[in-house]
């Protein structure tokens, strides 16, 4: 593949990121919490691709959050002052998002966080919905991803 | 870089007992990947984060923390959690 062609690509992700946030911030607002999730996750998978293959066209890392983020460097345009608050967003998105909760309904997203013991902070239980308060917490956390990649985002080759 | 990465994990091991590393040195000799940690267990990513920025300030020179890309604080469990993704 040409690096037109993998310039293209990564375009294509990061146009495809910022469409998905979008569509996620919707469906959280009309209260799709399940669908929201899974949107938040699959923005942050685009815009982790888009800077992983402007580096190499090549990869197999499935939509695994944690190798995609080390494949595309994304660690590298992160500014000092902002990691701490975008490496707390990547964890929040590895321990809450699968690409497998697409399959599931609620009930099933809600059993699978709580066998993990998600609705707990500290030993204390999370006050209020928290199947809620965890979607915001995804969403919170995809969107400070997903703007930073485009905030950072500079084009390979110019026109 | 091979010696700071051992001084690294020396170091996060003392602080963080028993924890183990999923660590990798990309472009410019600098290090991301996750120190992984049950202890993290019910305590906030960013508190996760705060703790260890403020841990490697306090024992290394800037010039290591520029070996330092990014470095994720997952619970073992989380990580098993994502390896299924």
């Amino acid at each position: 593949m040409s690096g037109g062609e993998r310039a293209a690509i990564a375009e294509e992700y990061r146009e495809a990121a910022i469409e998905r946030i979008v569509c996620a911030q919707e469906l959280y607002s009309s209260g799709r919490l399940v669908e929201a999730n899974y949107f938040a996750g699959v923005a942050v998978e685009c815009i982790l691709r888009a800077y992983r293959i402007r580096i190499d066209a090549e990869f197999d890392a499935r939509h695994n959050i944690g190798d995609l983020y080390r494949m595309g460097r994304f660690a590298d345009i992160v500014p000092p002052a902002n990691a701490d608050e975008i490496n707390a967003a990547l964890g929040e998105v590895i321990a809450l998002w699968s690409n497998g909760h697409r399959y599931l309904p609620e009930y099933a997203l809600k059993r699978d966080w709580k066998k993990r013991k998600l609705y707990r902070h500290r030993g204390l239980w999370i006050k209020g919905d928290f199947f809620k308060e965890l979607t915001r917490k995804l969403m919170n956390s995809s969107e400070t991803i997903v703007n930073m990649g485009i905030i950072q985002w500079k084009p390979l080759f110019k026109n | 870089m091979e010696t700071f990465v051992q001084k690294l994990k020396r170091m996060l091991r003392r602080e963080f007992p028993k924890c183990s590393f999923d660590l990798e040195t990309g472009r410019g000799d600098r290090l991301s990947g996750y120190l992984i940690w049950k202890g993290f267990s019910g305590v906030e990513q960013i508190e996760r984060q705060r703790t260890l920025s403020a841990f490697l300030k306090a024992n290394l020179s800037d010039d290591e923390r520029r070996h330092i890309a990014g470095i994720l604080t997952m619970t073992p469990e989380e990580v098993a959690f994502a390896k299924q993704a």
